[in-house]
C-alpha cells in the first residue's frame, strides 16, 4: 500500500491559553455583567456572542460561559465582583476545569456526527450557535465559531476520550493535530 | 430513542435527558404532621398507568433545566411539554 | 468448476472482471455484480446446506434478504469468520471463502440426516416433553448434545479486528426502498428542497426494475436528476433494520464487505442512526412459497427469484422446470426463463380458471397449463428430480394424480405476494388484511410514516398482477405418512403438522403457537413464512385471518454485527477513563491503579520486591509514623453561592450550618427523604454566601443533579447557585505527625502553627508559589492538610511536595492504605458501610444530627417506625479472636460458631483489613441490635466448614481520644 498523507479533513487544535468563566445570573444581571465589561451578550438561549477568542456562550436561562485569554480573568473578576456584589449570581472560574479544543476543515461535522446526536445542519447549527451536548460518553459544549471551524469545552479528565474518538471517527477523512 | 422537545433548546435526543419519573408529587408541607403511611407513600408510591402519565425531566446534559411532560405511555407519544411548577395543561383525557 | 449455467449475454455482472472464489474448498468463478447466490447457481450449485433440525438437504429458494436455507459461514480471513450469512445477499468478492453449515461429515453425506428419520419423535416442542430422566444425565449428557447440536453456524473464536463506526444524520424524509415507488418519492421532497435520505439495502438502487430483461431508462434518468439535488444523499448497501419511535430509524451501512482491498482508514460497516421527520416506506413485497408436501428439496425457488438470477445475474437457474401457482406473477418468471432456453414442463395454477394477457402469452408460447392443480409432492434428495401433480377437489382435498410425476431439476413456487409491513408495524402501524391480495397490509399509521408502491399493496408498477388468486395456505396431504412434510418455516424445520400439534395441545394465541414451534424465530424472522403460518392457523381453526392477527415485528429487520451495534465503543473507547493530574507521576512511582466509578485512583505503590499486602502495610505504617501523600482530587466539589447558601445547607444536610464561620469547615452527613445515608463530606465556609461542598468521588454527579433538582423543583425561591468545580482543583492530602513539618516551608501567607490554623479551618495561600488553599481536615485522624491548588498546577504541587517530604521519609499512599487507616478509625466510607438503607442512627452517629433545626431531608424519613426499631442491623467493630485472620468484605455473622442449616444470619462484614498499626486484623460490620452487643463473640461461617470467631467492639481501633489529630 502507498504511503500517502490523507489530506486532512479535520485538524485538531488544543486550545491551552483559554481561560473560562462561568456565571449564573438571570438575564437583567447578565446584561449588567455585559454593560459593565463592556462585551456583547447572547441574547438567545444556545448562542454564542463576540470573537472567537473572546466570546461568551448562553447555554442556559441563567447559565453563561466566557473564554477569553486565560491572562484576562483574574481582571474580569476584580471587575465584575463588586458590580454584581448586590444580585445574586454566582461567578466561578473554570479555566482549569475545562479543556477547549478547536476542530477545523471540511469534514468535522461528519466526524461529530459519528458521536453526537445533534442536528450540525447549516439550518439547525448555524454559525454562533453553542450548546451543551454529548460527543459519545462525554458532555462537552459545542459552539460553532465559523462555517468550518468548531470548538469543544470538555471537563479536563474526559479531553484524551474525546481525542481519542475524534481521531477514530475522523480517521477516514484524515486527522491531523496542531500543536497549541 | 424519544425526541423530547425541551422548552428551552428545542427539540433533542432523549440521551441528553434523564427522566426523573411522575410528576407533581409534593413533597408534604408539613412532615412533622404526615403519617408513616403517607410518607410512605410520598417516598414509594407511584401511578403506572396504561396511558397518559404526567412526568418529569431534566435536560442533563443541555440546559440543565427541569421541566414537565405529559407522556402516553404506550404510543411514547409526547402530548405536552409544560413548565416545572405549572399544573398540567388540559389535554382532554385522564 | 466451469460457470455450464451463465448465459453468454445479458445480466447486470460485469463481464470484465471474473473472480475466483471457494465453496466448501472447491475453486469456482464468477464476475463482479453477482452474489455469492447467483455465482453458486452459474456453478450450477444448488444444495448448500442442511436444515436445522432435521438435515434436510437445502437449496437456495430466494433472491434477497428473505432467504431461509441458503445460510453460509464466510471466512474473510485474519480471524473474520462470519456465520448464517445469507448467500443471496453477500455481495461476490475476490478470493471469498464460503462453507456450508450444519452438517457432518459433509455436505453430501450429513449423519445428522438420521433426524429426518427419527422425525416422529422430534416433532415441535419435544424438548418440552423429554430430557428429564435422568435428572444426572442433564449436566453430562444432555446439555453438553444439545448445546453441540444447536445452531447453526459456527461463532467465531477470534476477536473481530474491523472497525465500525455510527452515524447520526437527520432528514426531513427518510425514503426506505430505492425501487421504483422510493425513487419517486425521494424525488418529490428531492425537487422540494427538503432533506432527504434514501436507503436501499442493493448495491445498486432500482430495486424490481433490476428482474426485467431490459431495465427501464426511467431509473438512469432518476438517478442522474437525484443526484443533482444537493440536499438528497443516496445510500446504497444500506438496510434499514429498525424504525423506532419519533422518527428514529437505524440503518446498516456494509462500507467494505463488497471490496476484497478496503482502504484500512474506513469502518467496515456504518450504522446510520438517522432521525426523520417523515418516513416514506417502499420496500416492496415478498413472494409467498406454498405449502406442499416435499416443498423443501434443492430447485425448489420462488418464482420471481429465478426471474431475478435469469435477468439481472444472466444465470439460469435450472433446464426443465414445473411452475406452481396461484396468481399471475409466475407467468411472467415462466416466459422470461422460456425465452432463455430453460424448459417449462407445465404451469399448474390452483385457480379453476385463470385468466388474462400472461396466461394467454403462456398458452401462446406453447407452455402447458393445468388449471384447478397442485403439486402434491417432489421425489429428489440432493436436487429435486420430480414432480407430482393432482387435481383439487370440490371439499378441499385432492382428486387424483394428473398422470405421471413430471421430470423436472427446478420447480418454481408462488403461493401470492406479502408487501413487506416490517418496519410499518416497528412504527407501530396497525395493519389489516386485504382479501383481494389475501395479504396483510399497512392500515392506520401511529407516526409520519406513508407506504408507497408494493408495501402499500399497491402492485400497479409490478409485472404481472398478484390479484386474482386463489387462496392456498397448505396442499391437502396427498398420502398422509407420519414422514410426509410439508414446511412451513424452512430456517426452523416447522411443518404444517406441527402447527396442527400447537393447535391440538390447546395454544390459540398465534404468539403461542410461534413460541411453541419456533415458527418465524430464525435469522429470517419468518419473512417467508410467518404469513402462511397464520393463515394455516386461520384455516385449521375456521377463523378469518385477520382475527388470529401476526406476532410482533421487531428490530432488527436484518442480523447486525455486534461489532456495528457497538460502534467506536469499545477496547480504549469503551468508557471514558478518568485521570487526575498527578496519574503520571503516580504512574512513574509504580502505582497499581484501581476504578472508582470512571476514575484510575491509586490502590498502592508497590516499591520492587512488594506485594500489595507489603506495599499497603508499608504505606500505613509510614502515615502514622511520619506522614504520607494522597491524592484526593476526584473527590466532588461543588461551588455553593447565594444569600440561602445557609438555609440550603440546612435543609441538605442533618447538621446545622447557621454558625459556620468563614475560614472554617464542617462534616456534612447527607440523607435521602427516607432517612438512609446517601452521601457525605466536608463543606468549606468561603464567606457567608459562599460554600465549598465536597462529595464522594462516586457520589459528585449524582449529589449536584440532586441538589439541582432540589433548587429548581422543591426551592425555587431560594437563591442559590450551584457549579460543579471538581475539576477545577487538584487536591493533595498530607496526613501524619510530620505533615505540618513537610508543608510549612512551601507555604506563603499562611501560619500553619495549631493556634493560629485550628483542626477544620481552611486559609487561603500560596503553597509553592501556586495560589490555592489549605484545608485542616483528616481522613485518618493523624495531623493532616489538604492542598487544593487549580488542577494544572497539580502536578507540580506533588513534586514539591515529595521533594519536600524526603527529609522526613514521607511515602505516597493510595485508596487502599487510606481504606485501611480511616477504618482503623472508625470512619465510614459510604457505599462500603452504607448500601442505601443504613441510617445515621444505624452508625451511632447520633451526633450529627441536629436536635434544635428546623426540617431538613430525611428528618421525617428518620422518625418512620421501622428505621427507630433497635435490632435494626448497627455499626460495630470486629476482631478476630486469631488476629492475624483477615475476615472477607460481604462475609455473612451468626451467633452460633455451627449453627444449623439454615442459618440465621444476624449481620455482614463491610469493612476488613489487616492493620500494621494495630498488628492484627481489624473489621467493621452491620450486625442486628450491634449496639449492645459490644464484648460478644460472633462467627463467621466459612465454606470450608471452619468458621472464624470474632469480637464485637466499639468501631474504633485507634486513638479513641483523637489526640493524634493535633501532631
Amino acid at each position: 500500500m502507498a504511503d500517502h498523507e490523507k489530506a486532512a479533513g479535520i485538524e485538531l487544535r488544543p486550545r491551552p491559553e483559554l481561560g473560562k468563566l462561568t456565571l449564573r445570573a438571570t438575564d437583567e444581571v447578565a446584561k449588567l455583567a455585559a454593560d459593565v465589561l463592556g462585551r456583547p451578550w447572547p441574547a438567545a438561549i444556545n448562542r454564542a456572542a463576540g470573537e472567537v477568542d473572546d466570546r461568551t456562550l448562553r447555554l442556559g436561562p441563567d447559565e453563561f460561559l466566557m473564554l477569553v485569554a486565560r491572562t484576562t480573568v483574574a481582571g474580569l473578576v476584580d471587575r465584575l465582583r463588586p458590580a454584581l456584589a448586590d444580585h445574586h449570581h454566582a461567578l466561578v472560574d473554570v479555566s482549569a476545569r475545562l479543556t477547549a479544543l478547536e476542530l477545523s476543515g471540511p469534514m468535522v461535522r461528519q466526524a461529530l456526527a459519528a458521536a453526537c446526536p445533534l442536528d450540525l445542519h447549516d439550518s439547525s447549527f448555524a454559525v454562533d450557535a453553542a450548546t451543551r451536548t454529548m460527543l459519545g460518553k462525554a458532555e462537552i459544549v459545542l459552539d460553532r465559531l465559523a462555517a468550518d471551524r468548531w470548538r469543544l469545552a470538555v471537563n479536563r479528565s474526559l479531553a484524551p476520550y474525546v481525542e481519542a474518538l475524534l481521531h477514530e471517527a475522523g480517521r477516514e477523512f484524515g486527522v491531523r493535530t496542531r500543536s497549541p | 430513542m424519544l425526541l423530547i422537545d425541551c422548552p428551552h433548546c428545542g427539540p433533542r435526543a432523549e440521551i441528553e435527558f434523564r427522566c426523573g419519573g411522575e410528576a407533581h408529587i409534593a413533597r408534604p408541607a408539613s412532615p412533622e404532621e404526615t403519617s408513616d403511611a403517607a410518607w410512605r407513600d410520598y417516598l414509594y408510591l407511584r401511578r403506572s398507568p396504561k396511558g397518559l402519565h404526567l412526568e418529569r425531566w431534566n435536560h442533563i446534559h443541555g440546559c440543565q433545566r427541569w421541566f414537565n411532560v405529559a407522556r402516553d405511555t404506550v404510543s411514547d407519544e409526547i402530548l405536552a411539554v409544560y413548565p416545572m411548577g405549572s399544573p398540567p395543561p388540559d389535554l382532554g383525557r385522564t | 468448476m466451469a460457470e455450464n449455467f451463465r448465459l453468454a449475454e445479458g445480466g447486470r455482472i460485469d463481464r470484465e472482471r471474473p473472480l475466483r472464489f471457494r465453496f466448501n474448498g472447491m475453486e469456482m468463478q464468477g464476475f463482479a455484480g453477482d452474489t455469492l447466490a447467483s455465482a453458486l447457481l452459474a456453478n450450477g450449485i444448488h444444495l448448500v446446506g442442511r436444515s436445522f433440525k432435521y438435515h434436510r438437504p437445502r437449496g437456495i429458494m430466494t433472491a434477497g434478504p428473505e432467504e431461509p436455507n441458503a445460510l453460509l459461514q464466510l471466512d474473510r480471513g485474519g480471524g473474520r469468520s462470519d456465520p448464517n450469512m445469507r448467500a443471496t445477499v453477500v455481495e461476490l468478492i475476490d478470493g471469498l471463502d464460503a462453507r456450508s453449515q450444519n452438517h457432518w461429515p459433509s455436505l453430501g453425506f450429513d449423519i445428522g440426516a438420521i433426524n429426518d428419520l427419527l422425525s416422529p419423535l422430534l416433532p415441535a416442542g419435544f424438548y418440552y416433553k423429554t430430557f428429564k430422566w435422568p435428572a444426572s444425565f442433564w449436566k453430562s449428557v444432555y446439555e453438553p448434545r444439545i448445546r453441540a447440536a444447536a445452531g447453526l453456524g459456527v461463532a467465531p473464536t477470534e476477536p473481530d479486528p474491523d472497525r465500525y463506526l455510527h452515524r447520526h444524520a437527520h432528514c426531513d424524509v427518510l425514503v426506505v426502498g430505492g425501487g421504483p415507488a422510493g425513487l419517486d418519492a425521494a424525488l418529490m421532497a428531492g425537487r422540494a428542497g427538503k432533506r432527504v435520505i434514501l436507503a436501499d439495502e442493493q448495491s445498486e438502487l432500482g430495486g424490481g426494475w433490476l428482474a426485467r430483461p431490459d431495465v427501464p431508462l426511467a431509473l438512469a434518468g432518476r438517478l442522474t436528476e437525484l443526484a443533482t439535488l444537493p440536499e438528497v444523499t443516496l445510500l446504497t448497501r444500506t438496510t434499514v433494520t429498525g424504525y423506532y419511535d419519533h422518527g428514529y430509524v437505524v440503518a446498516l451501512e456494509r462500507v467494505t464487505d463488497h471490496l476484497a482491498d478496503p482502504d484500512p482508514d474506513l469502518p467496515r460497516q456504518r450504522l446510520w442512526r438517522i432521525r426523520a421527520r417523515e418516513v416514506v416506506l417502499a420496500t416492496g413485497a415478498i413472494e409467498r412459497p406454498i405449502v406442499f408436501t416435499g416443498n423443501d428439496r434443492p430447485g425448489v425457488m420462488l418464482a420471481s427469484a429465478a426471474r431475478a438470477y435469469l435477468n439481472r445475474f444472466a444465470v439460469r437457474p435450472g433446464t426443465r422446470a414445473v411452475v406452481f401457482t396461484n396468481n399471475d406473477t409466475a407467468y411472467v418468471a415462466a416466459l422470461d426463463l422460456a425465452a432463455r432456453g430453460v424448459g417449462i414442463a407445465c404451469i399448474v395454477d390452483a385457480r379453476a380458471n385463470p385468466e388474462g394477457a400472461h396466461v394467454a402469452a403462456a398458452r401462446a408460447a406453447g407452455i402447458r397449463v393445468v388449471t384447478n392443480a397442485v403439486v402434491a409432492g417432489t421425489e429428489g434428495r440432493r436436487r429435486i428430480t420430480q414432480a407430482a401433480v393432482a387435481r383439487l377437489a370440490g371439499d378441499g382435498g385432492l382428486a387424483g394424480h394428473l398422470g405421471e410425476p413430471m421430470a423436472c431439476d427446478l420447480l418454481l413456487v408462488s403461493g401470492g405476494w406479502n408487501p413487506n409491513v416490517s418496519l410499518f408495524s416497528q412504527s407501530r402501524g396497525r395493519l389489516r388484511f386485504d382479501e383481494r391480495l389475501q395479504a396483510f397490509v399497512p392500515g392506520e399509521a401511529v407516526q409520519a410514516t406513508s407506504c408507497v408502491g408494493a408495501c402499500a399493496g399497491d402492485f400497479s408498477g409490478f409485472d404481472g398482477d398478484p390479484a386474482p388468486l386463489r387462496p392456498l395456505w397448505a396442499v391437502p396431504a396427498d398420502r398422509p405418512s407420519v414422514r410426509a412434510k410439508a414446511f412451513v418455516d424452512f430456517q426452523n424445520d416447522v411443518t404444517a403438522k406441527d402447527l396442527g400439534l400447537a393447535l391440538t395441545e390447546g395454544f390459540r394465541s398465534i404468539e403461542h403457537v410461534k413460541r411453541y414451534t419456533t415458527t418465524g424465530m430464525g435469522t429470517d424472522q419468518g419473512k417467508t413464512s410467518n404469513v402462511n403460518a397464520l393463515a394455516l392457523v386461520a384455516e385449521k381453526l375456521a377463523k378469518p385471518v385477520a382475527d388470529v392477527g401476526t406476532t410482533t415485528f421487531r428490530p432488527p429487520y436484518v442480523p447486525l454485527a455486534f461489532g456495528a451495534i457497538v460502534g467506536h465503543s469499545r477496547g480504549a473507547l469503551f468508557d471514558v477513563v478518568r485521570r487526575t493530574p498527578m496519574h503520571e507521576i503516580a504512574a512513574a512511582k509504580g502505582a497499581v491503579f484501581e476504578d472508582v466509578g470512571t476514575w484510575k485512583r491509586a490502590w498502592y505503590f508497590p516499591k520492587p520486591g512488594e506485594d500489595m499486602h507489603a506495599a499497603v502495610a508499608r504505606e500505613t505504617a509510614a502515615v502514622r509514623r511520619t506522614a504520607g501523600l494522597l491524592d484526593a482530587s476526584t473527590l466532588g466539589k461543588i461551588d455553593v453561592q447565594g444569600k440561602d447558601a445557609r438555609t440550603f445547607l440546612d435543609r441538605v444536610y442533618t447538621n446545622a450550618w447557621s454558625k459556620l464561620a468563614p475560614g472554617m469547615c464542617r462534616y456534612g452527613l447527607m440523607l435521602g427523604d427516607d432517612g438512609f445515608v446517601m452521601d457525605d463530606g466536608v463543606t468549606a465556609c468561603l464567606d457567608d454566601r459562599h460554600f465549598h461542598m465536597t462529595t464522594t468521588t462516586g457520589g459528585a454527579a449524582r449529589v449536584l443533579a440532586w441538589l439541582e433538582d432540589l433548587l429548581q423543583t422543591e426551592w425555587p425561591g431560594l437563591e442559590v447557585y450551584l457549579t460543579s468545580v471538581t475539576e477545577e482543583w487538584a487536591a493533595i492530602a498530607i496526613n501524619g505527625p510530620k505533615a505540618r513539618d513537610v508543608l510549612a516551608p512551601l507555604v506563603e501567607g499562611c501560619d500553619l502553627a495549631a493556634d493560629a490554623f485550628p483542626h477544620m479551618a481552611w486559609r487561603p495561600a500560596r503553597i509553592a508559589g501556586i495560589a490555592g488553599r489549605i484545608f485542616r481536615i483528616s481522613f485518618t485522624g493523624e495531623l493532616a492538610f489538604e492542598v487544593n491548588v487549580p488542577a494544572d498546577r497539580g502536578a507540580e504541587i506533588l513534586e514539591a511536595l515529595l521533594e519536600a517530604g524526603r527529609a522526613h521519609d514521607v511515602e505516597l499512599y493510595g485508596t487502599e492504605a487510606m481504606h485501611v487507616l480511616r477504618a482503623e478509625k472508625g470512619f465510614i466510607i459510604v457505599g462500603q458501610e452504607t448500601d442505601g438503607t443504613v441510617t445515621p442512627l444505624d452508625l451511632g452517629m447520633d451526633w450529627i444530627i441536629a436536635k434544635k433545626k428546623g426540617d431538613f431531608i430525611g428528618k421525617r424519613g428518620l422518625t418512620r417506625e421501622d428505621l427507630q426499631h433497635p435490632d435494626r442491623r448497627q455499626l460495630v467493630g470486629l476482631l478476630t479472636a486469631e488476629p492475624e485472620r483477615v475476615l472477607e468484605e460481604g462475609a455473612q455473622l451468626t451467633e452460633a460458631a455451627n449453627p444449623a442449616v439454615p442459618a440465621r444470619m444476624v449481620g455482614h462484614v463491610t469493612s476488613a483489613y489487616h492493620s500494621p498499626n494495630l498488628g492484627r486484623s481489624i473489621a467493621l460490620a452491620l450486625v442486628e441490635g450491634g449496639h449492645g452487643r459490644h464484648g460478644q463473640t460472633l462467627h463467621v461461617p466459612m465454606p470450608s466448614g471452619q468458621s472464624i470467631a470474632a469480637l464485637v467492639t466499639k468501631p474504633l481501633f485507634i486513638d479513641p481520644e483523637g489526640s493524634r489529630l493535633h501532631g
